[in-house]
């Protein structure tokens, strides 16, 4: 009996693929290879989040991970090469791989898919390499867990992105029907191979033929010129919703799990802090924000990019308009200027740079799952910081970058826009009292128009940003572009610049 | 010689038509590990041009554990280049029992090569010294047989040999073209290549090669579909001339040299493993060195490094007295140029003291603390050198070179060792300084001297950006040996326990 289920095994072992199964693709995780204990661990929960979170697009039919990598390791098949005969021949679709490197201070993740098959024929589909830092912080199994899940649902959503799975027609009783599990709606390109190379050869080539409506998995319309689907003429399923979903699915729930729900009364309490915090923002800043925290890169940046404006605070301050009368001295349009700008950057200007101390530390941690962060996460509080200081709102939610360019872009405005409206005052000493020169109004408004068009602009590209709450350094070396010196055919040096894209 | 064909693993000739069964046949069908495939059929992984990977025996455990773990770094190294595919290890394996019977391990390799008949083997051999770790890696050609290069390189950290070995193979790919065999043709003109994705071809992308344009129309991993406008039935193989990027693969593992290099000598991972390295070294530059140079000018920066607990710590005597001397310029210029007749204290004018005298004096009072700071720097630097650790930030030591260069006239030198220049430049940025404050008033020499420090302070910045930093351990660790001729000696056992003692000059070309 046993003898005769082995005969019957072997001998569907030995049928074509296509006569047998028709289905989902079936996909396999060839195991995540790991160079240290703790490397190991983690490899196991992403390989174990890696499968679940497949399981769960429910576009798959999939094999069990510990006894997949259990036999390629037992028979030596590690290396790509190997494992995608494997594939090929045991009808595997996708094949996921990868390793995790333990570098001490970081952990090097890189995930890929092979495929095999039309369209791939053992070609990389996606690759995903994230460099995690793990300094000062306080990682348990659950935060672990919850990193791996994170990157794995990425990749799973990426991977479904670019992922085109080939769905062939049949014949059945006289009509060609998808040969698929699931009824198929929705138009599609219609492909046909080339008669040459055969169906046999490990690469075919293969044309669009036109384009097809189906309901139900039944053909209900052809585009004009579309020839009726034959045996072995196939339409590409396409995974683009279920990749939108995974992605939208996992923002949110990180959300959930690190960052308060949306309140009002956030805002409000940010509102009410607003002027302490931006008028002792240069000495709380730099000591209790970036040096404490230890963020020395935006400590620099601080140094760097606040310098110019405390001088004209402090300047403003000093030689403030009060002072000058005092002295009957008179007071010009850029002292007028300075002063108002003084006053605007000690209680609300300087906020910006008091959020950015203390957010990217926040959302950092936010970032590695270090339990909920209180304020963050809020549109309305971007909005508001957008509003009232120069990016305040892109500091909140991580972008230093842009913040740093808002900031400056509001403050030259503001400066300007605030001279304009300022007005010079002479000091007439016939009649010991102070004459106010006229401003033009007119141009004083276009500078506040620019202004409004600006504060417009930044509310909005902030409150459409999202939380840089991202766990992970994406690490980019996919391409590259260098200068080249070749030798052509004909042995002449050839110069020029080429780009290199890896797989 | 034993020339049979190498088993190639096909597992897995099945197909899962039932969820039940699917672990069932999957070991049933890797169980079927040596089913040939059909004549027909093209296993495209062996098309492409190969090499095959060897490690010298050793009975050393650690030396063992070391030449595996080379092994397979240079393997990912060629895997990544897309040139040569690394020899499967079973195949390896197998070809090895088959070649080793009664052999010195050294033809062993060549006839294991032989068997698997991949374009270059490599031979990776290392020992050990008491301080140093060393490898010698050989490529040799098979088909190629003029090709046969050797390095030989060291290392005090034992993680860094494969990375080493690692830049050596991605920068051989240097200049090494894609050239690709059509190893079938079809009716309708369309062939075979045996290079694909891996190789860095891709679907629908046209290649002009010689006077031939190529069309990709589909990519396997390591085969593609093409086509030509013209004949092809006369060539047999296209150079398409892309090399692989050599330079970049040979950056990144130039990262991860640096990085296993600083987690090696990196104070916050040796001296201050168990506190916040940066914070000290801040403490000690702003709060502790400032306090020491007040009680003790000079040697007190000697005495605020201790803050950083290096041990056995000795002070440089030749850059305290420097630092001394530059701190009595600082003081006691004016009055000295006045004949001590002008009041010692800046703010203190009298007929002695001129108004640009007493420009200079504040000039000179409030530069102080650059004094005590490059002082500290100094030593500092000093004492990376002797004591063989890096400093602080380590990682990011331009942008923090060239910050320190613009807070600290020289800084961003002295942070990356060069006591030499630091000195220089802070010599010249306070020249300027003081001789343009004493000249403000007088004509445009103040204005132009200033201008001149501005360019000295840009010039300062951006050398210090760009020069490598001078710590000998470090910079033997992560450069690459390429320019200078080096003397060595070695002294190491080889697998058969055979002493070797070895000297040689190399002059690499």
């Amino acid at each position: 009996m046993k003898k005769l289920l082995l005969l019957l095994l072997l001998a569907h072992c030995l049928a074509p693929a296509s006569e047998l199964f028709a289905g989902k693709p079936l996909a396999g995780i060839s195991g995540i290879q790991s160079d240290s204990a703790r490397g190991r661990s983690i490899a196991n929960l992403l390989e174990m989040h890696l499968y679940n979170i497949l399981r769960s697009t429910n576009s798959f039919n999939q094999i069990d991970t510990a006894q997949m990598r259990s036999q390629l390791v037992r028979f030596d098949c590690l290396e790509d090469s190997c494992i995608l005969r494997f594939a090929q021949r045991a009808d595997i679709h996708l094949v996921l791989r990868g390793t995790v490197r333990d570098m001490r201070s970081s952990l090097d993740i890189e995930i890929y898919a092979l495929g095999t098959g039309t369209p791939y024929y053992g070609a990389r589909i996606y690759r995903y390499h994230i460099r995690i830092p793990l300094s000062r912080m306080s990682l348990s199994t659950r935060e672990f867990s919850y990193i791996t899940e994170e990157h794995a649902g990425r990749f799973i959503s990426n991977l479904l992105c670019r992922y085109r799975f080939p769905v062939a027609f049949t014949l059945q009783g006289g009509a060609s029907v998808p040969d698929y599990p699931e009824p198929l709606n929705g138009t599609f390109t219609l492909y046909r191979f080339d008669p040459s190379p055969e169906a046999r050869e490990p690469l075919r080539s293969y044309r669009k033929a036109g384009e097809v409506r189906l309901e139900n998995g039944r053909i209900t319309s052809l585009a004009p010129g579309t020839p009726q689907p034959g045996n072995g003429d196939f339409v590409f399923l396409t995974y683009e919703n279920k990749s939108r979903y995974l992605t939208d699915f996992y923002r949110g729930r990180k959300r959930e799990l690190v960052l308060t729900p949306w309140n009002v009364s956030d805002t409000l309490y940010i509102m009410l802090f607003t002027a302490p915090a931006s008028a002792s923002m240069p000495l709380v800043v730099p000591v209790l924000g970036h040096y404490a925290r230890g963020d020395y890169a935006g400590l620099g940046l601080w140094a760097v990019n606040a310098a110019p404006y405390l001088y004209l605070e402090a300047d403003g301050f000093l030689n403030r308009p009060q002072k000058l009368k005092k002295e009957n001295r008179d007071i010009s349009q850029n002292d007028a200027a300075r002063y108002n700008f003084a006053l605007y950057f000690c209680f609300a200007g300087g906020m910006s740079l008091f959020v950015d101390a203390f957010a990217q530390d926040y959302l950092h941690q936010a970032a590695q799952y270090q339990d909920i962060q209180p304020l963050m996460g809020s549109s309305l509080s971007a909005a508001y910081l957008s509003l009232i200081c120069g990016g305040g709102g892109h500091f909140y939610r991580g972008h230093r970058a842009w913040g740093y360019l808002y900031f400056h872009l509001n403050n030259v405005m503001m400066y300007y826009t605030l001279r304009e409206f300022s007005r010079a005052e002479r000091y007439n000493s016939d009649t010991d009292s102070y004459e106010k020169e006229p401003v033009d109004k007119a141009r004083a408004y276009r500078y506040l128009g620019a202004y409004c068009a600006l504060k417009l602009i930044e509310t909005i590209h902030a409150v459409l940003l999202d939380d840089r709450i991202e766990n992970g350094e994406l690490v980019e070396e996919q391409t590259a572009i260098t200068p080249a010196v070749l030798f052509d055919p004909e042995g002449n040096l050839a110069f020029g610049i080429q780009g290199t894209m890896r797989f | 010689m034993n020339m049979k064909r190498c088993p190639i693993h096909t597992p897995g000739r099945r197909i899962f038509c039932s969820a039940a069964m699917k672990c069932f046949l999957v070991m049933l069908t890797l169980a079927m590990n040596s089913l040939p495939l059909p004549a027909e059929e093209i296993d495209p992984s062996s098309t492409v041009k190969s090499v095959a990977v060897f490690t010298m025996p050793h009975n050393d455990p650690a030396i063992l554990a070391l030449s595996r773990e080379a092994a397979e770094y240079v393997e990912r190294t060629f895997d990544r280049m897309g040139r040569f595919l690394p020899a499967e290890h079973h195949r390896v394996q197998w070809a090895l029992t088959q070649a080793r019977t009664g052999q010195a391990a050294e033809s062993a390799v060549s006839d294991a090569a032989r068997l698997l008949n991949t374009d270059l083997y490599v031979v990776i051999s290392v020992s050990r010294s008491p301080r140093f770790s060393y490898a010698v890696m050989e490529i040799r050609g098979q088909k190629h047989q003029a090709l046969r290069k050797t390095w030989r390189i060291r290392s005090r950290i034992a993680r860094n040999i494969p990375l080493k070995l690692g830049r050596e193979i991605a920068l051989f790919h240097r200049g090494i073209g894609l050239s690709a065999d059509i190893i079938r043709r079809y009716d309708n003109g369309q062939f075979l290549l045996n290079a694909g994705q891996w190789h860095g071809l891709r679907a629908g992308k046209t290649y002009q090669t010689g006077n031939t344009t190529v069309t990709i129309l589909q990519t396997g991993r390591f085969i593609s579909l093409a086509e030509t406008a013209s004949r092809t039935a006369d060539i047999n193989h296209i150079n398409f001339g892309n090399s692989p990027d050599a330079e970049g693969g040979a950056a990144v593992i130039d990262v991860a040299l640096e990085r296993t290099t600083i987690a090696n000598y990196g104070l916050g991972t040796t001296l201050l493993k168990h506190e916040n390295a940066e914070h000290r070294y801040i403490e000690g530059l702003c709060i502790i060195n400032p306090g020491g140079n007040l009680c003790l000018p000079g040697y007190g920066a000697f005495l605020a490094t201790e803050y950083l607990r290096f041990q056995n710590a000795r002070p440089d005597v030749p850059g305290i007295a420097v630092s001394v001397s530059a701190f009595l310029v600082h003081l006691a210029l004016p009055s000295a140029a006045t004949g001590f007749k002008c009041n010692f204290f800046p703010w203190e004018r009298d007929s002695d003291k001129s108004e640009a005298m007493q420009r200079l004096h504040i000039f000179l009072w409030g530069t102080i603390p650059f004094n005590f700071s490059v002082a500290y720097m100094d030593q500092l630097a000093h004492l990376f050198h002797t004591t063989e650790h890096l400093p602080p930030f380590f990682e990011n030591r331009n942008t923090m070179a060239g910050f320190m260069s613009f807070i600290i006239p020289g800084g961003g030198m002295f942070y990356k060792g060069h006591r030499f220049a630091g000195w220089c430049y802070y010599f010249s940025e306070l020249s300027l300084g003081g001789y343009s404050v004493y000249n403000w008033e007088n004509g445009n020499r103040g204005k132009i001297a200033l201008g001149a420090l501005g360019l000295i302070k840009l010039i300062d910045i951006l050398n210090s950006v760009l020069i490598g930093p001078s710590y000998s351990f470090f910079t033997a660790e992560t450069e690459r040996d390429a320019s200078s001729v080096s003397l060595e000696t070695g002294m190491y056992r080889t697998g058969e326990n055979e002493e070797v003692y070895s000297i040689s000059l190399t002059r690499p070309l």
